[in-house]
């Protein structure tokens, strides 16, 4: 029973040494003033476009133009015409202001200078086709037209441009492990 | 005899132990009644986050409390960035360089150092996304001879130290001044064409930007000690101070 009681004083003591031990140590770590503030903010890419080709054919000559039907991203665009060597094919701007298409002769592509807005259209580029032999069967001729756009995106003065040298790598919706993380 | 000496010897170490507690107790209170006396606003220590010259998130002890307010309404602790970054029907556009002026303010009455951490990231559908780069989310980081980056940050943090005291009421300059993102986020597309109609569909379309800031202020006196204890990095071997 006296073992029990002096074991009890030993117990208290070292308790008592080990809470003025702590509190000797809470006194360093409470020493400090500090403060803090957060913040935080968040912005959705929007990309994806579409867009649709409008071709119309009067007195052999194509009426091009490219309407973006995206619902809400801007556009550049371009074309490039395809057509048989026995045919001679003459492309001219026919917008209101005759320069807003441009040729390129280096990648043989018709440029169309302004961006498209979202459900606005191009103005018109005529592709007149002549040198046709008496023979040619004008209801069935083979001038195809390549369309193409790009998203706007900035240069380092900050104007809207357009990237044609972007190389777009395919992907595959693969929604695997390793996307996300918690 | 054996037990006489045991117990005395625990209670020389109680005896030291006290001693050694009265002894830091006395020595704090001395050190605290001086500093008292003689700065009674001494406690006062606030910090102060502004984006484009506006407080968007502040934290000051004023009359024995905290007095936490922001720019977001419904009373969260934490301040909104990015709320302004794009006008009214405006799209986000890539590689524009947008004003994102972020500089820190000592709100308080005592001078201060001030950290910052700085992060960004990008998440789809409230998910942290990992196969984005952190750096397409271009922030410009300015004045960094005022701002001492931390040789030791992840693409997703950068922490920033402020060099020297920043006295009580003044602002830092800069230490981000615009935001930038990458074209490259477009760089993979899936083209596809039916008829006459061309569909671009994005990888990343609808993915989320993040940009988060936390700032911390410490005081400045007892620098060296306080900055250890409170973000745990060599304040002079940084050069800080």
């Amino acid at each position: 029973m006296r073992k029990i009681g002096q074991l009890k004083g030993v117990l208290a003591l070292a308790a008592a040494a080990l809470l003025l031990t702590g509190l000797a140590g809470f006194q360093d770590a409470a020493a400090y003033f500090t403060t803090y503030v957060s913040a935080g903010g968040s912005e959705i890419v929007r990309m994806g476009s579409q867009t649709e080709l409008i071709e119309d054919v009067t007195n052999m000559t194509k009426h091009i133009s490219i309407l973006n039907t995206s619902q809400t991203n801007d556009c550049y665009v371009r074309v490039k015409i395809f057509h048989g060597s026995q045919l001679d094919v003459t492309c001219s701007d026919a917008s209101g202001r005759g320069n807003l298409w441009h040729f390129s002769r280096e990648d043989g592509y018709w440029y169309y200078e302004p961006m498209v807005g979202p459900g606005a259209a191009t103005e018109i580029l005529d592709a007149k086709i002549g040198g046709l032999p008496p023979d040619f069967d004008r209801d069935s001729f083979n001038v195809v037209v390549i369309q193409e756009c790009t998203p706007v995106v900035y240069d380092e003065a900050g104007n809207p441009t357009a990237d044609w040298n972007t190389v777009y790598s395919d992907y595959r919706e693969t929604g695997g492990e390793g996307d996300f993380r918690e | 005899m054996r037990k006489k000496i045991t117990w005395g010897m625990l209670a020389l170490a109680v005896a030291l132990l006290l001693g050694s507690t009265i002894g830091s107790t006395r020595a704090a209170l001395t050190y605290y009644s001086e500093n008292y006396v003689a700065e009674i606003t001494v406690s006062q220590i606030g910090v102060s986050l502004l984006e484009n010259g506006e407080v968007v998130s502040s934290r000051d002890y004023d009359e024995n409390e905290w007095k936490v307010s922001t720019n977001q309404e419904g009373g969260s602790g934490s301040g909104a960035l990015l709320k302004d970054l794009l006008k009214e029907g405006e799209k986000l556009a890539f590689n524009k360089r947008y004003e994102e002026r972020l500089t820190v303010k000592n709100s308080g009455t005592i001078d201060t150092y001030v950290r910052v951490r700085v992060y960004r990231y990008w998440t789809r559908d409230g998910r942290k996304l990992t196969t984005l780069s952190p750096d397409l989310i271009d922030l410009n980081f300015a004045n960094e001879d005022k701002w001492v980056k931390n040789p030791e940050q992840t693409a997703e943090c950068t922490e920033l130290f402020y060099k020297g005291i920043l006295p009580s009421g003044q602002e830092t300059e800069a230490f981000v001044d615009g935001v930038r993102i990458d074209g490259a986020v477009a760089s993979e597309a899936a083209i596809e064409t039916n008829g006459n109609v061309v569909t671009t569909t994005y990888k990343y379309d609808g993915v989320e930007f993040h940009v988060d800031v936390e700032v911390d202020a410490v005081q400045t006196h007892n620098a060296q000690e306080a900055i250890k204890s409170a973000w745990g990095v060599d304040a002079s071997g940084l050069g800080i101070l």
